[in-house]
């Protein structure tokens, strides 16, 4: 008796196992909701029901540097925004922990319960490959204000960004620096094991072979390390006009220190991760010399950028940088692609995003393509007496 | 079925699988540490063989992945366990954090694994999938709890030597939790590949194994379905935190951290502690049931089943026992007295296996001494023991520290557990019948569902003696089984070992409560400092002069003073 029950149980297991591995092929969700559309066009929209906005940044734990940034400069401009009136927006905003299964859940909760127009962030490139994933096949379109790695609007059509990616930024400092410093012979030290630096360090090499700058220091470190003096040694031995680093934050600081502490003068020329008034106050004189490539500058005369900077520093009590620059404009410009045709709904506001035109943000004009690819030229500077100046 | 919460619940189950790779080392209490190693292996050896279109139309093809990366956890795990394996404790634990780095190190700068770039792969793992893997975990778990197999996870947990000195091949059961570690922390990298969709060398990093550490150690490794409580405690209390409306951020790990801490402070076996009062409490079996079948003969009385030769044992300079020359002959009771230091235990350490001898030679039941080979083959022939200081298994009931005594005749029930074969059900039966029979003849049926902290000090003494019982012992040894008793209970013992030799066990004990071993013995051996001094028929000897002036004293032993030296 016992057997025959349990070998039917058995059966039955069977039965949804062979179910259940089955791959699912759901469709994106099309459906529209005719209350998310609203009358007139352009600035005389006015749409009556709410629109949800979804954002997840890293809010906590590694990657919080950069989360608390974006979160601040997003509320301003949703501030903003529904002070500006005709659209109401809800911010929803939500914390991943810097970790893959929070932002996934996170994406979850976004497009399923609270059912949002669309979805900024993630705060890393690293989840967004997963993230973006799901977004693509529930038909939610997503802007990355912050995920400059290779291949992020590729993965649908759903997917755009505003975050300049890296490779473009540096493909810009690399020639103004050559061009100021005139650079010859560099130094290339690099996190091997982080993917944003190990991305970007293949677009330094590329940028380099393509000005014809000889690399004669090529070295690597690990993302938790501390101690550089084995790297920077072989710096030392060699004459080199500027020493080109792809790093994250938290061993900029002390490689900096380190270089300048062992009597290394050249200019060191980052990308993006060096775009932090934090990192300059943290780096203190250090910080001198230091070249940048970004999508952001404070000292840049774009629209805005002068309002925005005082808004900011007087509703946070602190400078923004770029991550806080990004976000604000990311809500702008999902807002610019609702009012196109006055329409929140999913289908509408992916088929706008990918039609901005030299949108005038405070980044600068900027134009995001069919294929979510961002176009905006990149700001190079300088810290000169503790403060970017434009190169 | 859970609208809009299914990416929230198969993160569960993630957890619970990866809880699962840790609960299987810690249930044979092994603290180890490489799992993300064994994920990351199996990870990226997966994206080589997994499919990327469905299999037949509609199957998920992680449904290759998942042997594949089983069987590559397992490899590694067993080639990382070969060296590694030797470590206990601590050193164990960073043997193999030291394997899950260099995994990382080598993934990051390989090239066919795109480095610190990672991979992308399709999302093939969907909820039904994540969790019919959970359930098919729990079930094999499930079916090992009450194996013998699983009483040897347990036993090597408690108590390494004891659980040898019963038939358990230690080294064996240690290298099996390991190794089905390894193959589940495998699942869990396919599983997390497909399921994310991209992995990277830096996913797999110690943060990882922590995680999974703490899911095992929160929901308990003494119940089968610990892994998946824990996982659903991390998950959901950040969850009902967000539904109670307190804001992310610094609060919510604080909080998370302390109910971690409550958890453990107070809940010692993890949150099952919580459903182990729902555990059903085995009955006795039927009085009139007739006495477990297939056990072998002892052998004929007056056989030899023992001969020492010349059996030294030196610790450095120090000779703790020097040129023994002993034979041991079925059915006989011979006790072996001796002053503190003489070498006693040292002896029958030597003869149940745990100590190799440094000179002479000698053969138990077919078995040589030999510095090779574990104790437990010693205790597979048929020699049981005690232990001078009681190593019971403290986190075991009663009945199953005397169902652990079995273990060298009993056959292995797990695989045949799975299948729910019937044979496999009597085979725990007779364990059963065989464990219930020992703890009757000692008295302790009544306790048997106690822990072996709550028995008196002679009744610990009883149970230890009925779980050697329980491995139908050719020769049982037994040391200083009356320590710590009353004359009342040394007398009981007395016969209980009297009504042994009547069995036809072969009895060896050593005892200092000498007007026991008077009274009990049929041969008794005198040890003084590493040698025999005397031999022979237990009242001859206690009247030799050389026993009485080295050993007894220089009064008259008639005096009933040196009952207790």
């Amino acid at each position: 008796m016992r057997l025959k029950t349990s070998s039917g149980a058995a059966l039955a297991a069977a039965a949804l196992l062979a179910t259940a591995a089955c791959v699912s092929e759901t469709g994106a969700d099309t459906t529209s909701d005719s209350a998310l559309s609203g009358a007139g066009a352009g600035e005389e929209c006015t749409i009556d029901e709410t629109v949800k906005l979804g954002a997840v940044f890293s809010l906590t734990e590694a990657a919080a540097f950069a989360g608390e940034y974006q979160k601040q400069g997003l509320e301003l401009a949703v501030e903003e925004l529904n002070a500006a009136g005709g659209i109401q927006y809800e911010l929803i905003l939500e914390d991943d922990g810097t970790t893959l299964d929070g932002s996934t859940v996170a994406f979850e909760k976004l497009i399923n319960r609270d059912e949002v127009s669309a979805i900024i962030g993630p705060t890393l490139s690293g989840m967004a490959f997963s993230t973006y994933t799901d977004a693509q096949s529930a038909g939610v379109p997503a802007l990355g204000v912050s995920t400059t790695a290779e291949g992020i609007p590729e993965i649908g059509d759903y997917i755009f960004r505003a975050s300049v990616p890296e490779q473009v930024a540096l493909a810009a400092s690399i020639p103004a620096a050559k061009a100021t410093l005139d650079m010859q012979k560099v130094a290339v030290l690099h996190d091997s094991a982080d993917e944003f630096t190990a991305s970007a360090y293949n677009t330094i090499t590329d940028e380099l072979r393509d000005q014809n700058i000889e690399i004669v220091v090529d070295e690597s470190f690990g993302t938790t390390d501390t101690d550089f003096s084995a790297q920077l040694g072989k710096v030392l031995e060699e004459e080199v006009d500027a020493v080109i680093l792809s790093a994250l934050p938290g061993a900029t600081v002390p490689l900096v220190k380190q270089a300048r502490d062992l009597g290394i003068t050249a200019p060191i020329v980052g990308g993006n991760a060096f775009n932090s008034p934090v990192l300059v106050g943290a780096l203190g004189d250090a910080a001198e010399g230091l070249i940048v490539g970004g999508a952001w500058s404070a000292a840049s005369e774009t629209t805005g950028n002068a309002e925005f900077i005082s808004a900011f520093t007087a509703k946070y009590d602190r400078e923004p940088d770029q991550f806080a620059a990004q976000a604000y404009t990311g809500a702008y410009l999902i807002d610019q692609a609702i009012r196109a045709d006055c329409d929140a709904n999913r289908e509408s506001i992916k088929d706008n995003l990918g039609q901005i035109l030299e949108f005038d943000s405070i980044l600068g004009p900027i134009s995001i393509d069919e294929g979510g690819e961002v176009t905006q030229t990149p700001v190079v500077q300088i810290i000169r007496d503790g403060a970017f100046t434009i190169l | 079925m859970f609208a809009g919460y299914e990416t929230l619940i198969t993160t569960i189950a993630l957890g619970a699988i990866l809880a699962y790779s840790f609960h299987v080392v810690l249930m044979a209490g092994q603290l180890s540490l490489g799992q993300a190693g064994f994920a990351s292996l199996a990870a990226y050896v997966a994206t080589l063989v997994v499919p990327t279109e469905p299999l037949f139309g509609s199957l998920s093809p992680v449904i290759v992945g998942l042997p594949v990366g089983a069987a590559v956890g397992a490899a590694a795990a067993f080639l990382v366990g070969m060296p590694v394996l030797r470590l206990r404790g601590v050193f164990l634990a960073i043997g193999t954090i030291a394997f899950g780095e260099m995994v990382r190190v080598f993934m990051n700068n390989a090239e066919w694994t795109n480095g610190a770039l990672g991979m992308r792969v399709e999302k093939w793992v969907t909820f039904d999938f994540a969790w019919i893997v959970v359930a098919v975990l729990a079930y094999l778990f499930w079916r090992l709890g009450p194996s013998r197999t699983g009483r040897a996870f347990a036993a090597v947990r408690e108590d390494e030597l004891a659980a040898s000195s019963m038939g358990v091949n230690v080294v064996r059961t240690r290298m099996l939790s390991f190794t089905a570690s390894g193959a589940i922390a495998g699942v869990y990298g396919v599983m997390f590949a497909y399921f994310y969709g991209r992995i990277t060398p830096a996913t797999f990093d110690f943060g990882l194994t922590v995680d999974g550490l703490i899911t095992a150690v929160l929901g308990g490794y003494l119940v089968f379905f610990g892994p998946i409580l824990g996982s659903g405690f991390l998950t959901a209390v950040p969850e009902i935190q967000d539904a109670v409306g307190l804001e992310a951020g610094w609060i919510h790990p604080l909080v998370t951290g302390l109910l971690l801490l409550a958890v453990i402070l107070f809940l010692p076996g993890g949150l099952s502690t919580i459903f182990n009062r729902l555990r059903r409490v085995p009955a006795a079996p039927d009085p009139g049931r007739t006495p477990p079948d297939g056990l072998d003969p002892l052998p004929d009385r007056g056989t030899e089943i023992a001969r020492l030769r010349g059996l030294g044992k030196a610790y450095g300079a120090v000779q703790a026992v020097r040129d023994i020359d002993l034979e041991i002959r079925s059915g006989e009771v011979l006790g072996v007295i001796g002053p503190n230091g003489a070498g006693k235990t040292t002896l029958v350490n030597m003869i149940s296996g745990l100590e190799a001898p440094t000179s002479g030679e000698g053969e138990v039941l077919g078995v040589r001494l030999a510095a090779t080979g574990g104790a437990h083959r010693f205790a597979q022939a048929g020699v049981s023991r005690t232990f001078q200081h009681s190593k019971l298994f403290d986190r075991l009931t009663v009945l199953d520290n005397v169902l652990v005594g079995t273990h060298a005749v009993s056959k292995s029930t797990y695989l045949r557990r799975l299948l729910w074969l019937p044979s496999a059900r009597r085979d725990e039966r007779r364990a059963l019948a065989l464990a219930w029979a020992q703890l009757e003849r000692v008295g302790l049926a009544d306790r048997a569902n106690l822990r072996p902290g709550a028995l008196s000090y002679g009744d610990q003494r009883r149970l230890e003696i009925a779980r050697a019982l329980a491995a139908h012992p050719t020769l049982l040894i037994l040391d200083e089984p009356a320590a710590g008793m009353n004359h009342v209970e040394a007398a009981e013992l007395s016969g209980l070992i009297r009504g042994l030799a009547e069995d036809g066990v072969t009895v060896l004990f050593i005892e200092h409560n000498v007007k026991m071993v008077l009274d009990t013995c049929t041969r008794l051996v005198v040890l003084n400092f590493g040698e025999v001094i005397a031999e022979g028929d237990p009242s001859e000897v206690a009247a030799d002069p050389a026993v009485v002036e080295a050993y007894l004293g220089t009064e008259d032993i008639e005096d009933g003073e040196v009952e207790h030296v």
